[in-house]
C-alpha cells in the first residue's frame, strides 16, 4: 500500500479529496462525450450505407442481367477503389461468385451483422452488407460487400486521448491551487505542531506562536500560555525531584555503608529494607529476607510469646518496652546458628502504620572477649605469681593479690609508686637501665632480680617485663611477672657445686685412665722387648738337642711365652684404642680368602680338642670388601677363639650373612655358635668389659686376660658395627657382631688361575734419591737397609742430572720441588739425555708432597714414570719400588 | 703485626692445647729406630727457629721448614708431625704469623707428649 506523506495532514486530505472529486467529474464528462460521439457516427455511417447500397445495385442490375460479367467486374473494381469499401463480391443466383475484389476466392463470405459494430472493443472494423439484385421481381443475385469503419474508430480514439489529455492538465492545475490554498490555511497549525513536538521532547521554551484575535492567533495566545505554564511546573518538579533523590542517595549511602544491620518491618511483620550489613550479620541476602516475617527469620522461638503480647499495643500506639533503648539479646544466623546482638528499635509511622526499624549490631566477638577478658583478670587476680601492671612510666596500676602476698605491700601502698621500691640495691644502676632500654625499645625482657620485701627481706626473683602497645603500636603499659627463685638458686648453687665435684672427679677419673693407658703401653713395651727374646731364644733352644724333660719344660716356658705375647699385645691395643692412637685401615680384601685364613688358624686348636670347626658365607654377601681385613680376622679369631676355649665337645660354627647391600655401604653380620660351656644371663653385660670374664673360676679354669671382648667390642664399633651374645649356660653360646664394609669403587681383581700365576723373582736396583730435606733422605734410605738395592744421594735436580749422566741407575726417587733445579726441570734433562744418547728410559719415581690428580699428571706430563705423594710409606715405596725391580723368570 | 697480640694469644693457646694433651703413642718401624730420635731432636731446634723466624715475619724461611715437615713426619711414622707442617705451610703462604705461632705451638706439645715405641 502506497503512503503518502500528506495522508495525515489536514491539506494533504483536502487535497486528495478535491483531485478524487476532480476526476469523477473528468470521467462522466469524457465518457458521456464519448458516448454522444458514438451514437453521431452510428447514425452517420448507417445513413451511408443506406445511400450507397440502391446506387450499388442499380449500377449493377443491367450487367448482371446480361450476364456482361466484365462489366460487373470493373463497376466492382471502381466501387473498391474509390474508398470506403473493403470489399465487394457478386454472386449470380446460382450462387457462383461472378466478381469479386478485396476478399479472396477461397476466403468465405462473412457473415453480414444486423447492427453497426462501433464498440471499443470490437475487432473487425467493417459492416458486412448482403443485399439481393432483381429485376422485375426476378433475382439476379447478390451483392455482398464490407463498409470500412476505421476511421470512425480513429476518430473515438482521437477523442479520448484529447480528453484525457484535458482533464489532466485540469486535475494538476486544480492541485497547485488547492496546495497553496492548503498551506496558507494550515501554516499556523504546523508552527503549533512543532511547538508542541518541542515541548514533548522536553525543550521548555518553544518557539512563540503568532498570537491574533481570529481562530489561529488565540489558539497560539493560548499555546504560549500553556507551554509557560509547564515550563515552571516542570522546573519546580525537577527540583523537587532531584532534592528527593538527594535525601534517598544519602539515606542509602548511611544504609549502606552502616557497619551496623538496618532493616524495616512493616505493620505485618514483614521486612521491607534490609541494609548489606544485615545481610553480613545475618547471611541472608536481600531477596532471601524481604518479605519474610521477621521474627520467623531472625528471633529465637524463646523471644515469641513477648513479641505476641506487645505486638498488638505497637501497632496501635507505636510505643513498646523495647523501643527506644539497646537491649543485648540473641538472634538466628541463615543457618540456625544463634549469635549475640545489640538490638536498637524505633518506631516510624509510615503510609498510615506503625512500622519498625531496627539498627542490630553483631556483638558475639565481644561477648567472647569479654569472657577471656573476665577469664584472664581472674587467672591474673589468682595468680600463683606476683604481677605487677604499670603505665608507659612505670607508675603502678594494678597488682595482684599474690603480690601483696608475698611483698607485704598492699594495693593502696603501691599504686602510683614505681617499681623501684623494690629494689634490693644489689644490682648496679647499670642492669636496671639495661632492663629500661629494652622494654622501652619494645622488647621483652627477663632477668634474675634481688628484690626487696616491705619488711626488708632480700628475696631473688625472676621477673619477666613485657610491653603492652594500643593500636597504633605506642606503649601504653608494661606488665611485669615475677617468680621466687630462691630456692632455685639455693639448688643450683648446689648443683653447680655437684657438677665442679662431679667434673673433678671425672678428670680425675680420666687422669687416672690416662695414667693407666700410659702405663700399660709404656709397661707392654718394656715387657714385649724381653719377651721377645725370651720367645726367640726359646725356638732357637728349640731347635737344639734336648732331652724329654728338657723339651716339655721348654713347651711350658714357649707356652707361657706365647700367653703372655697374647696378654701384652692385648694390653697395647686396648692402650692404643683408649688413647684414640687406633686407627683401621680402608682397604680392598676378600672376605671368603679372610674366612679361609681364620678357619685355618682355629682348625689346628679345634682338632686338638677334637671339635668340629665350620664356616658358611650365606649368599649375597659381596666377596670384595673395603676395611680393614686385620682388624676383622683379629676380632673373628677372638670370638672363634673363645668358643673353641669354652667348648669341650661338639661344635664351633662362623656364619656370615649380609645385613644390607647397597651401592656405597655394606652391613655385614657374623656369627659364632658353640656348644660349649655357655654364660650365665646375670653375666652377659658384663664379658665386654675390660678385665671381665664370666667369673674367677672361669679365669682359673680357662685362662686369658679378659680384654679380648673388650677389644672386640671396641673394634667392631670403630668398624660401625654393634657386638652381643646369646648364651644359655651348658647348651652353649652364640657371639655376633656386625661391621659396616665401604663397597669396592674399582673392579676386584679377578681369580687367576694358579697355573696362570707367572713366577717372579726380584733383581737388586741401583737407586738414585734425590731429595734436598735431609730429614727426606734419611729417611728414604733408611727404608732400603734390609733390601738388596744400593743408594746414592743428590741434593737437588742439577746434581741429579750430573748423576744420571755419570752412572747407570735403575731407577730414580725424584723430589719435584727443591731449590737450585726443582724435579720438573731435572726430569727433563734425564729424557733430553736418554733421548740424545739412545739409552732407554729409566723408571724416574716423582716424589711430592701434592696430593692432588692435577699434580700427578704434571709429574707425569714432565716424563716421570710414577708419582708418590709425601709422606712416604715405606710399604708403599717399597712395593712400588719391587714392581720396578721384579722380573719373570723367562724374562730373567 | 703486632708482637705483643700475638704472644697473647698464643699464651692463651698453649694453655688450652697443652692443658687438654694426652700422651701421644706412635709406633715406628724397628728400622727406624736410630734416626728418629735425631729426627725428633732437630724438631724441637726447628721449633725455636720458627718462633725466631715469626719474630722476623721470615715467611718464606718458614714455609722452607714446613713443607719439610709436612713431606717427612709421615715417613717416619709421625703422621701428625706432617699434619701440623702442612697446616703451617699453608699458614706461611698466607702470611698468617698467629697461624703459624698456633702450629709451632701444636707441634711443641706434639713433641711433649710423644712415646714412640718400634715395631
Amino acid at each position: 500500500m502506497i503512503r503518502l506523506p500528506f495522508r495525515h495532514t489536514i491539506r494533504g486530505r483536502l487535497l486528495l479529496l478535491a483531485i478524487g472529486v476532480e476526476l469523477l467529474m473528468l470521467m462522466i464528462m469524457v465518457s458521456n462525450s464519448m458516448r454522444l460521439f458514438h451514437g453521431a457516427m452510428t447514425d452517420q455511417t448507417r445513413i451511408q450505407v443506406e445511400e450507397y447500397t440502391p446506387v450499388l445495385t442499380a449500377a449493377l442490375t443491367a450487367p448482371l442481367a446480361q450476364r456482361d460479367y466484365v462489366t460487373v467486374q470493373a463497376i466492382v473494381n471502381e466501387s473498391h477503389s474509390s474508398g470506403g469499401v473493403s470489399y465487394i463480391v457478386i454472386v449470380d443466383r446460382a450462387g457462383k461468385r461472378v466478381a469479386s475484389n478485396g476478399l479472396a476466392i477461397d476466403q468465405p463470405l462473412p457473415e453480414p451483422f444486423n447492427k453497426l459494430p462501433l464498440l471499443v472493443t470490437d475487432k473487425n472494423m467493417r459492416y458486412d452488407v448482403v443485399t439481393p439484385i432483381s429485376l422485375a421481381n426476378q433475382s439476379l443475385g447478390t451483392l455482398h460487400y464490407g463498409f470500412d469503419l476505421s476511421h470512425i474508430k480513429s476518430a473515438r480514439r482521437t477523442q479520448l486521448i484529447q480528453g484525457l489529455c484535458i482533464a489532466a492538465v485540469e486535475i494538476v492545475l486544480s492541485s497547485l491551487v488547492l496546495l497553496l490554498i492548503g498551506y496558507w490555511l494550515t501554516r499556523n497549525l504546523t508552527s503549533l505542531t512543532e511547538a508542541s513536538l518541542d515541548v514533548a521532547a522536553g525543550n521548555l521554551a518553544p518557539q512563540m506562536l503568532r498570537e491574533g484575535d481570529d481562530d489561529l492567533g488565540r489558539l497560539g495566545a493560548a499555546f504560549n500560555t500553556m507551554s509557560r505554564v509547564i515550563a515552571e511546573r516542570v522546573t519546580e518538579l525537577t527540583a523537587a525531584k532531584e532534592t528527593s533523590e538527594g535525601n534517598e542517595k544519602l539515606l542509602r549511602g548511611i544504609t549502606d555503608s552502616a557497619l551496623d544491620a538496618i532493616l524495616m518491618m512493616d505493620e505485618r511483620g514483614a521486612i521491607t529494607y534490609w541494609n548489606p550489613a544485615a545481610e553480613q550479620v545475618f547471611g541472608y541476602s536481600p531477596g532471601e529476607a524481604i518479605g519474610k516475617n521477621l521474627h520467623d527469620l531472625l528471633v529465637p522461638d524463646r523471644y515469641h510469646d513477648d513479641f505476641n503480647a506487645a505486638y498488638p499495643d505497637f501497632l496501635r500506639t507505636g510505643t513498646g518496652n523495647a523501643l527506644g533503648k539497646t537491649l543485648e539479646r540473641f538472634a538466628l544466623r541463615k543457618g540456625g546458628k544463634e549469635i549475640a546482638v545489640a538490638l536498637s528499635l524505633s518506631p516510624v509511622w509510615l503510609d498510615g502504620a506503625w512500622h519498625a526499624v531496627g539498627v542490630i549490631r553483631d556483638i558475639t566477638l565481644n561477648k567472647i572477649m569479654e569472657r577471656s577478658l573476665r577469664k584472664l583478670s581472674t587467672a591474673v587476680d589468682s595468680s600463683p605469681v606476683p604481677i605487677i601492671i604499670t603505665d608507659s612510666s612505670g607508675a603502678i596500676e594494678y597488682v595482684n593479690p599474690k603480690f601483696s602476698q608475698l611483698t607485704g605491700y598492699s594495693p593502696a601502698e603501691v599504686l602510683g609508686q614505681n617499681p623501684r621500691i623494690l629494689k634490693g640495691g644489689v644490682q648496679p644502676p647499670e642492669f636496671y637501665q639495661e632492663m629500661w632500654r629494652t622494654i622501652l625499645s619494645g622488647g621483652e625482657w627477663r632477668g634474675e632480680v634481688h628484690n626487696r620485701n616491705k619488711d626488708g627481706s632480700l628475696v631473688w626473683e625472676r621477673i619477666s617485663i613485657s610491653p603492652i602497645r594500643d593500636d597504633s603500636g605506642t606503649i601504653t603499659h608494661f606488665v611485669r611477672v615475677s617468680e621466687n627463685i630462691g630456692e632455685q638458686k639455693q639448688l643450683q648453687e648446689e648443683l653447680t657445686r655437684a657438677a665442679e665435684n662431679e667434673k673433678l672427679a671425672r678428670d680425675r677419673a680420666d687422669q687416672a685412665n690416662k695414667t693407666k693407658s700410659d702405663f700399660l703401653a709404656s709397661m707392654s713395651h718394656e715387657i714385649r722387648t724381653p719377651l721377645n727374646a725370651i720367645l726367640g731364644m726359646t725356638d732357637l733352644l728349640a731347635e737344639t738337642a734336648l732331652n724329654g724333660e728338657q723339651t716339655q719344660y721348654l713347651s711350658v716356658v714357649q707356652t707361657a711365652g706365647e700367653a703372655l705375647q697374647g696378654l701384652i699385645n692385648d694390653i697395647l691395643d686396648l692402650s692404643k684404642i683408649e688413647a684414640g692412637m687406633m686407627t683401621l685401615d680402608d682397604a680392598l680384601f676378600n672376605l671368603p680368602d679372610c674366612i679361609r685364613q681364620l678357619s685355618s688358624l682355629a682348625s689346628v686348636r679345634a682338632a686338638q680338642k677334637k671339635l668340629l670347626l665350620t664356616s658358611s658365607l650365606s649368599m649375597g654377601v659381596p666377596h670384595w670388601l673395603v676395611g680393614d681385613s686385620f682388624r676383622l680376622q683379629q676380632v673373628l679369631l677372638n670370638l672363634v677363639g673363645n668358643a673353641i676355649k669354652f667348648t669341650e665337645q661338639g661344635s664351633v660354627s662362623l656364619d656370615v650373612e649380609p645385613v644390607t647391600v647397597d651401592t656405597a655401604t655394606i652391613l655385614v653380620k657374623f656369627s659364632i655358635t658353640d656348644t660349649g660351656i655357655g654364660i650365665q644371663s646375670d653375666k652377659l653385660q658384663k664379658i665386654f668389659e675390660s678385665f671381665s670374664q664370666s667369673d674367677t673360676s672361669t679365669t682359673r679354669k680357662y685362662g686369658g686376660s679378659g680384654l679380648g671382648l673388650s677389644i672386640s667390642k671396641r673394634l667392631v664399633e670403630m668398624m660401625g658395627g654393634d657386638i652381643g651374645v646369646e648364651s644359655t649356660p651348658g647348651q652353649g653360646s652364640c657371639f655376633y657382631f656386625t661391621c659396616r664394609f665401604a663397597a669396592p669403587s674399582e673392579t676386584p681383581p679377578e681369580c687367576v688361575p694358579e697355573e696362570h700365576i707367572e713366577k717372579k723373582v726380584f733383581k737388586s736396583l741401583s737407586i738414585l734419591l734425590v731429595d734436598d730435606n735431609k730429614d727426606n733422605r734419611t729417611v728414604l734410605n733408611a727404608f732400603f737397609r734390609h733390601t738388596d738395592h744400593r743408594v746414592e744421594i743428590a741434593v737437588n735436580g742439577e746434581e741429579a742430572v750430573a748423576k744420571v749422566k755419570q752412572g747407570a741407575y735403575d731407577l730414580v726417587l725424584l723430589d719435584m720441588e727443591m731449590p737450585v733445579m726443582d724435579g720438573y726441570t731435572a726430569v727433563g734433562l734425564m729424557r733430553e739425555w736418554e733421548s740424545a744418547t739412545g739409552r732407554d728410559p729409566a723408571p724416574i719415581i716423582a716424589l711430592t708432597a701434592n696430593a692432588l690428580k692435577e699434580d700427578r699428571q704434571k709429574s707425569l706430563a714432565a716424563g716421570c714414570s710414577d708419582h708418590l705423594t709425601k709422606p712416604i710409606h715405606k710399604e708403599k715405596l717399597l712395593e712400588v719400588v719391587s714392581g720396578y725391580a721384579a722380573v719373570t723368570e723367562q724374562s730373567k | 703485626m703486632n708482637q705483643g697480640a700475638i704472644m697473647d694469644s698464643f699464651t692463651t693457646f698453649e694453655q688450652i692445647t697443652v692443658g687438654n694433651s694426652a700422651r701421644n703413642l706412635v709406633v715406628c718401624d724397628v728400622d727406624l729406630d736410630d734416626i728418629i730420635p735425631e729426627y725428633l731432636e732437630k724438631k724441637r731446634v726447628e721449633c725455636l727457629q720458627l718462633r725466631e723466624l715469626v719474630n722476623v715475619a721470615a715467611c718464606e724461611e718458614i714455609c722452607g721448614i714446613a713443607h719439610g715437615m709436612r713431606g717427612s713426619g709421615g715417613c717416619y711414622g709421625f703422621q701428625g708431625i706432617s699434619e701440623i707442617g702442612a697446616s703451617m705451610e699453608s699458614a706461611a703462604k698466607a702470611a698468617d704469623l698467629h697461624g703459624v705461632l698456633a702450629q709451632v705451638v701444636m707441634l711443641e706439645a706434639y713433641l711433649d707428649c710423644l712415646d714412640v715405641c718400634y715395631e
